[in-house]
């Protein structure tokens, strides 16, 4: 890690354009879009070459194999610039290559869609702000990005605004990643306070110095920062309790959704707090265990929700949301054992990425072919009418449990296997071991409940019936991203070297017993959807008090929306407004009359008599004379 | 000697030589035309002598001193007779030679006083200059101006006075006329104040500031231009040389406090009043007053930072004064026949859209809201305050500044989101003007930050 002092230097440049083409595309899209009708089918084309960029940019940074940063004077003590490391280029690669493979898809997907300049334009501006967080310097810098990209998700979520779900959607998810927003910055905003007696000069957001000085902050008060950063996270990658917004995110384009689960957004938490790491590796230990805890306890969560959902995308939601329970608990995992795990997580994320956005493309092709009925209720039997595409969901969907040899088997056993070997160390860390455990278990048995009612059995509706697999723009991609999520496990060991390794070695029964759970799950999942030997629907009667609770998703949107928002917030706007009204506006209307009154007393001075003018002038002259005297100079 | 005083005194000396010909080319032709394009030729020859002068730092005795911040606010002084001569160029009244020959005359004489650096050559080339503007302030005859005229005239004798009382008593504590003197004796100060309400009567600052209101808002627009920007700063600049170049260090406290009272009375007087003016050239009268106690706030500093600073940052708020006043009081010369109240302005925006831009971008610049140099003025200004240890002071200032946004943001809502059918007169030349001094004030005030640096110690004559 060195500075790079310059900024005409191939690697800022590179880095700087990495998010810069991107951005520049969103006007430019937007306004040629407006301008010229006839552009407007292209404009899909010059979104997906500008990201097509950013992904050759961002091999190029690979390809320089040199961690350095650049940093210059932004404002107060702030600085702007990128830190290039193996992690921000890992994500950067990430983003901009899966972000490229859906933006390809869209070009198909949104192809019908009349204002399709606007949906490139803002889906460009979503990557290029992801980019833009990836590699800033600066967390000031990195909450503008961040900024940027809750804003965009909140276009693109409600890019179908006529529909009042997707407008209130929209709504939903600006303002519950804004609570995470805001602990989010009174995080940084202690993270400033606590570095900034110990750096004396510099910039204390900097990356580069919180990094560096991290270790000789006080523990509490990096605690405090961790906790409160981890709530930013939290509300972006939709953890416990700030997760209810993603489920209503789907009524978004499903290229979006998977732009989303994918390549941005969600994943920028995760990021986050492997982007500062040492905050909590040197923090005091309880902020480590909440966000293992934190991370373990929604990845079980979300996998009971996500096994009574009917709607196929949401479903595919509550599985975003477990496996980021997943990454975060492999974080946690290593700050409770003090131990460098960012690249296990940061693994997973990518697996992750590719199964997701693969999984929502598949998603999407279906739709696409089924005229977007989402039930899955009324799919049935798109096996044979669809053949590549429900093939691709099958790996996509073996993936997502972890069977091997695909991907997932690598990445997300590893993160169990893990919190059993630190669990020997550390009992406390026992119970995120069973909770993980039991999430990879529901993780099997929703994904392959969704996975026979779509693809086995018998078409359940007149759409169903004439399914096929949709044109080859959207195929490709989804063809790539299944070579890449079944063979993507054999970079393991060199994506682990090349962001920093941790190895450790486990008795073959405690390794394989996920594989046991996955395969059971699979056979459970066959028995009640696959054949018709079991009815879920009987089960599901049978277990009623259990069921409501899951379905109801545990009351929580309930206690959000109906008591505190509708009870609490509301009356407390009431007041507030009040407030506002009387005393605020009071304050100021009675300014301004006053001043008023003042200036109706002042006018009379002016008479328009010169006489008094005059007087006025030998008064002035007098009373400084007075005033001279009084001083005891004249 | 002679030829080098020559070079200096070129730039006036050319004003006054077109002046007189402009009273003897009215033998031939009466057109106003000809007239104006004179002065405007005169103004540009002006302007370029001044600018062969500029940077230079010469002495002539004690009677002169020409250095760079004179030369500037005389360059100020010229370039607004030029837009003056530009606006009025279609004047329609009978012996518009008088006008512009006194325009001429005017100009000249403020130019040698922002130079003078003796209280005989003070006082000759200031009077020079006001009496020349009582003339003027009476053109276009009519009763509202020969009123505006009677008052200024009344109010500025009765200050000659007080002038001339004041260098007597300055001779009979010194010795001497020129500056730089100091004295121990009560005498001193007594000729101070005397010089301070001579001179505060032009500047409008607050006991002796009633005159401007009826003669700013009685007297044509561009006259009203000129009265409320030139004649202002050329009686600041030489207030800068009696009090703050002059007067013993002893002595500072007790102008300081003085003038701590007057500015704080004029700003908060200008400011307040102009809230309830409904006529918008009564307004920018009233907003002048309140432009002078920002202008002073000067003499309430001590210490050499803050001074230095100070006279950097006075020559920037000159630059915007001269630029932002003299275009809005050009804009109100537009609506002069049919009234300039704020309903008179009402939908100027759509009937005449470069002429409400270029005001609105004024008015702007009047409230101090960046990039407009008004606020690079102001900004500096309130800085130099603040470094003077005087931040009390600068917070009473900028509250001043916001209550005078209230006032200028009401004439932008006219302009554009009300309605009447008033007719407006189209005038090219007057939307060419005020056009010009609007781009102006915004792209010096984008390059002023970057040249800042270079207005440090420009002022002559420090002791």
């Amino acid at each position: 890690m060195y500075q790079v002092e310059e900024f005409l230097n191939p690697g800022v440049l590179a880095a700087v354009l990495i998010f810069l083409i991107p951005i520049i595309l969103f006007p430019i899209i937007l306004l040629l879009g407006k301008k010229f009708e006839k552009f407007r089918r292209y404009s899909g084309i010059l979104a997906t070459s500008g990201i097509f960029i950013s992904f050759l940019l961002s091999y190029y940074l690979y390809s320089l194999n040199e961690s350095f940063y650049y940093q210059n004077g932004w404002f107060y003590n702030f600085t702007w610039g990128v830190f290039v490391d193996p992690l921000s280029i890992a994500m950067a690669m990430m983003v901009s290559g899966v972000s490229f493979l859906i933006h390809m898809f869209a070009i198909g997907y949104m192809g019908k869609d009349p204002n399709r300049h606007v949906y490139f334009a803002e889906t460009s501006l979503f990557t290029g702000g992801m980019l833009g967080l990836v590699l800033s310097s600066n967390m000031v810098m990195f909450f503008l990005f961040w900024e940027l990209v809750g804003l965009c998700s909140y276009l693109l979520i409600g890019f179908w605004w006529f529909k009042p779900n997707a407008a209130s959607a929209a709504k939903k998810a600006f303002i519950v990643t804004r609570v995470g927003d805001v602990l989010l910055i009174l995080g940084l905003a202690v993270l400033y306070w606590s570095l900034l007696p110990v750096i004396k000069t510099g910039d204390p957001l900097s990356i580069y110095n919180i990094l560096k000085y991290a270790n000789i902050v006080p523990k509490d008060q990096l605690a405090l920062a961790g906790a409160l950063v981890l709530g930013g996270a939290a509300g972006k990658s939709a953890q416990f309790p700030l997760h209810v917004w993603i489920p209503d995110a789907m009524e978004g384009p499903t290229t979006v959704s998977a732009l989303i689960h994918a390549a941005t957004m969600v994943t920028a938490g995760i990021y986050l707090v492997a982007r500062i790491y040492p905050v909590y590796l040197y923090a005091a230990p309880w902020a480590g265990y909440l966000v293992l805890y934190v991370g373990a306890f929604t990845a079980f969560l979300a996998g009971t929700m996500g096994l009574v959902m009917n709607d196929i995308k949401r479903i595919l939601a509550y599985s975003t949301i477990s496996q980021l329970g997943y990454m975060l608990s492999a974080l946690g995992l290593g700050i409770v054992a003090s131990q460098y795990t960012i690249s296990i997580s940061i693994y997973h994320l990518i697996v992750h990425a590719f199964l997701k956005a693969l999984l929502f493309l598949t998603a999407g092709a279906i739709l696409y072919s089924l005229l977007d009925i989402r039930d899955i209720r009324k799919m049935g039997g798109l096996w044979k009418r669809m053949p590549i595409t429900i093939t691709a969901m099958l790996i996509g969907a073996l993936t997502l449990v972890g069977f091997p040899p695909t991907a997932g088997y690598f990445s997300k056993d590893e993160i169990i296997s893990l919190s059993y070997y630190f669990s020997e160390q550390n009992p406390g860390i026992y119970y995120a071991w069973i909770l993980l455990l039991i999430g990879a278990f529901l993780t099997t048995l929703y994904t392959f409940r969704m996975f026979f009612i779509v693809a086995l059995g018998k078409p359940k509706s007149y759409a169903a019936e004439n399914a096929k697999d949709p044109p080859w723009v959207m195929l490709a991609p989804i063809v790539i991203l299944s070579i890449f999520s079944l063979i993507y496990g054999i970079f393991q060991e060199g994506f682990y070297k090349y962001i920093g390794n941790f190895e450790f070695t486990l008795p073959l029964y405690i390794e394989i017993l996920p594989f046991i759970l996955v395969l059971f799950g699979i056979y459970i999942a066959w028995l009640f959807y696959g054949s018709s030997r079991f009815s879920a629907q009987n089960f599901a009667r049978k277990s009623g008090f259990a069921y409501r609770i899951v379905k109801a998703k545990y009351y929580l949107d309930y206690l959000y929306t109906n008591i505190i928002a509708d009870r609490l917030i509301v009356y407390l706007s009431y007041v507030v407004a009040l407030f506002d009204r009387y005393i605020v506006d009071g304050f100021v209307n009675g300014i301004g009359k006053s001043f008023n009154y003042l200036a109706s007393i002042t006018r009379r001075l002016q008479t328009g008599i010169v006489q008094n003018y005059a007087t006025f002038v030998i008064i002035g002259l007098i009373v400084f004379l007075i005033l001279g005297k009084i001083m005891g100079v004249i | 000697m002679m030829e080098i005083i020559i070079q200096y005194l070129l730039p006036s000396f050319v004003l006054f030589a077109f002046g007189i010909v402009i009273l003897f080319w009215s033998f031939i032709t009466s057109n106003n035309r000809i007239f104006s394009l004179f002065s405007i030729a005169s103004g540009i020859i002006s302007f370029i002598l001044l600018l062969l002068n500029y940077g230079a730092n010469y002495k002539y005795f004690d009677i002169f001193t020409f250095d760079t911040a004179g030369t500037i606010l005389s360059l100020l002084f010229v370039f607004l007779m030029v837009i003056i001569s530009i606006a009025t160029y279609r004047f329609n009244f009978s012996h518009s030679e008088i006008f512009y020959s006194i325009l001429l005359f005017s100009t000249g004489s403020m130019v040698l006083a922002v130079f003078s650096n003796n209280l005989i050559s003070i006082f000759v080339t200031f009077e020079a200059s006001s009496i020349a503007t009582y003339i003027l302030a009476a053109y276009p005859k009519s009763r509202k101006s020969l009123e505006a005229s009677m008052k200024f005239f009344v109010i500025g004798a009765l200050s000659s006075a007080m002038i001339i009382f004041g260098i007597s008593f300055y001779y009979i504590s010194t010795n001497s006329f020129s500056l730089g003197l100091t004295s121990n004796s009560s005498t001193y100060i007594l000729s101070l104040i005397f010089l301070l309400v001579g001179f505060g009567f032009k500047l409008s600052l607050f006991p002796f500031h009633s005159w401007a209101i009826d003669t700013y808002n009685g007297a044509r627009s561009p006259v009203s231009a000129l009265l409320s920007t030139s004649s202002k700063l050329m009686a600041f600049a030489i207030m800068i040389r009696i009090f703050l170049f002059t007067f013993d260090i002893s002595f500072s406290n007790y102008v300081q406090i003085f003038f701590i009272i007057i500015s704080i009375l004029t700003m908060t007087y200008g400011n307040v009043t102009a809230l309830v003016q409904k006529d918008v050239k009564r307004m920018l009268a009233y907003s002048s007053v309140a432009n002078a106690g920002y202008l002073s706030l000067i003499f309430t500093l001590t210490g050499e930072n803050a001074l230095s600073l100070a006279l950097a940052a006075i020559l920037v708020f000159s630059i915007a004064y001269i630029l932002m006043k003299g275009g809005s009081f050009i804009t109100m010369e537009n609506l002069e026949e049919k009234g300039t109240t704020l309903n008179d302005i009402a939908g100027l925006g759509k009937k005449r859209p470069l002429l409400a831009f270029s005001f609105t971008v004024l008015l702007f610049s009047l409230a101090g809201i960046p990039p407009t140099l008004g606020f690079m003025g102001k900004y500096f200004l309130f800085l130099s305050l603040i470094e003077g240890g005087l931040w009390w002071l600068a917070i009473i200032a900028v509250l001043n500044s916001a209550i005078s946004v209230y006032y200028y943001f009401r004439v932008v809502m006219y302009l554009y989101w009300k309605e009447s059918n008033v007719e407006v007169e189209k005038n090219r030349h007057i939307d060419y003007a005020v056009f010009s001094l609007a781009i102006l004030t915004l792209a010096v005030g984008i390059v002023i930050p970057i040249i800042f640096n270079s207005l440090y110690n420009l002022w002559g004559g420090l002791p």
